[in-house]
């Protein structure tokens, strides 16, 4: 699903961020993605929605070879991704629903199939009574779900989220986290960024330790 | 039709995609079709947001499209009554009055063939006291004159006369070296002036049309700037989620379109409340010289030109304004 091969990312600015990482997730998998803050987490997870360009090394996603890739092709590969992010990234002037369509507006679904998709990945995160809402009148647990049925709306094979939890109370985040793990089990590939190393074993899965930008150990 | 096919190209679904039921080719015409209506609609809805900022940019679009648009109409009226005086724009020859009738009819039949000429006209010396009696009421004083003082005249009309104001001056000239000629009158210096003019005045239409279509540009070019860094946020999202930048242009380009849409509808009618407002004293000026002369207005093809061309504008301005700032907003 995803292959990083010696891939290095250095900032002008800041100097080296990711320093020789290599790794693989199958498809289906789950992975954490740990370390300490300013480790290169976050650099991690943008070169692989190519936010970001490897500076060396190449990255392959689903077979494709994105370090290579085009401006053009750019939001093509986003459209197979899900992401998630800490600040939810919502759009507060439209409703909930508005929020969760607009993948597939972007990606040209029609208006029925649209609002099919909408209330199905609504349904999914508990917040099928919601949709009609402005996500600011929406608890911080709330919101993120939106912005996980908004990931997983068009039914991408590879969830991205970077630090999910980070901005919501340990019960909101334990919440977030079982959602992560259904979709896990019906085979969505999961990389998930947190330091939140309590909640990580309590749900389980791969971890990939990141320090000072390069790879410490994966441990299954 | 190859944009289209590039993009069809461009967007070949991914065998996942397929696999868990992407949207079909014809699906996507729909959607793509109810996409444009709907970022329209939304596009017209975000300026009513804002009506007041809205109705000044239209404002300040509407006159600076009105400013040419009147000017040119000023020059349409004014060619339409230079036509009028090419109409009745004649040379008049007077041959020598001791010249018979015979004698012009020979040199009218000689003019009549001349390559310059399109009509040569012969006014006997009868035919003349006929005119100058039902026209000059001086019927009862010409009638006690036993003789007829009027020399033959050759009414002559010049071919392409206002196009071309020194082939008809060199006519003149021409028919002044003639024998038989007396006097050879015309309106040739008026004809000439009035032909300057006309030019001037189109020339420096062209160039105010120029100009101000510029400033049309820049005043939409800068709204949507405005615009753009107010929506940032949205623009992020919508890139992270997979937007193409044609998806991300389009709202944009839709109003520009709407401002010059708008914008020139509002220039139509306020040239049209001008020429209202003039109406008036140009019918008096005209019942003063007894002229028909009428005021002409936009007409079907110079307003959909008008309409057409501010739409342009507005998109034109638009997408140039995206093209250098949309490389700006982008996710970090």
């Amino acid at each position: 699903m995803l292959e990083f091969k010696e891939v290095y990312k250095r900032y002008p600015e800041f100097g080296e961020a990711l320093h020789d990482v290599s790794f693989h997730i199958g498809r289906g998998e789950r992975v954490f993605l740990t370390g300490h803050s300013g480790a290169g987490k976050s650099t991690l997870l943008k070169l692989v929605a190519v936010i970001e360009r490897a500076t060396r090394g190449q990255i392959v996603l689903d077979g494709q070879n994105i370090t290579r890739a085009s401006n053009r092709e750019i939001p093509y590969i986003r459209r197979k991704l899900g992401l998630i992010f800490q600040d939810y990234k919502l759009l507060y002037d439209r409703p909930v629903f508005e929020n969760v369509a607009l993948p597939l507006v972007i990606a040209g679904f029609n208006p029925s199939e649209v609002s099919r998709r909408v209330r199905a990945a609504l349904g999914k995160v508990g917040l099928l009574s919601k949709e009609k809402r402005l996500p600011q009148t929406l608890s911080g647990g709330e919101q993120q779900r939106v912005g996980i049925a908004r990931a997983i709306v068009h039914k991408p094979d590879f969830i991205l989220a970077d630090e999910p939890t980070g901005n919501l109370d340990s019960e909101a985040a334990q919440e977030v986290m079982d959602i992560f793990r259904d979709f896990n089990e019906i085979g969505v590939t999961l990389l998930i960024a947190s330091h939140d190393e309590a909640l990580i074993s309590r749900v389980g899965g791969r971890v990939l330790r990141l320090q000072h930008g390069s790879l410490a150990e994966a441990q299954a | 039709m190859k944009r289209q096919r590039r993009r069809a190209l461009r967007q070949p679904a991914p065998p996942s995609r397929r696999r868990r039921g992407g949207p079909s080719l014809g699906d996507r015409l729909q959607s793509y079709l109810v996409l444009h209506v709907q970022t329209a609609k939304a596009a017209l809805r975000r300026m009513r947001g804002a009506p007041f900022a809205m109705a000044l940019t239209l404002l300040v679009i509407a006159v600076t499209l009105a400013l040419p648009t009147s000017f040119h109409l000023l020059v349409k009226n004014l060619r339409m009554v230079g036509g009028d005086l090419e109409a009745t724009n004649e040379i008049s020859l007077y041959l020598k009055p001791e010249l018979s009738n015979d004698a012009g009819r020979k040199l009218a039949e000689r003019l009549q063939s001349h390559a310059q000429i399109a009509e040569a006209r012969l006014i006997t010396k009868e035919a003349g006291i006929e005119q100058l009696k039902a026209y000059s009421g001086f019927g009862e004083a010409l009638a006690m004159l036993n003789f007829n003082p009027l020399p033959v005249v050759i009414g002559i009309r010049p071919k392409d006369s206002l196009a071309q104001p020194e082939q008809v001056e060199r006519l003149v000239a021409e028919l002044k070296t003639l024998p038989e000629a007396d006097l050879v009158q015309s309106d040739i210096q008026w004809m000439h002036r009035l032909h300057a003019m006309l030019q001037v005045a189109e020339r420096s239409f062209g160039v105010l049309g120029v100009l101000l279509g510029a400033a049309v540009v820049f005043i939409i070019g800068n709204t949507i700037r405005l615009e753009l860094y107010g929506r940032r946020e949205e623009i992020i999202v919508q890139k992270l989620l997979g937007a193409t930048d044609r998806f991300i242009r389009r709202p944009f380009l839709y109003t520009g379109f709407w401002f010059g849409f708008l914008g020139s509808v509002g220039a139509w009618i306020v040239v049209g409340v001008m020429l209202l407002v003039v109406r008036a004293p140009i019918q008096q000026l005209n019942t003063l010289y007894g002229s028909d002369f009428s005021l002409a207005f936009l007409g079907f093809r110079e307003s959909i030109l008008l309409i057409g061309g501010a739409c342009f504008l507005g998109i034109a301005g638009a997408y140039t304004v995206l093209v250098y700032h949309l490389r700006d907003v982008r996710p970090e």
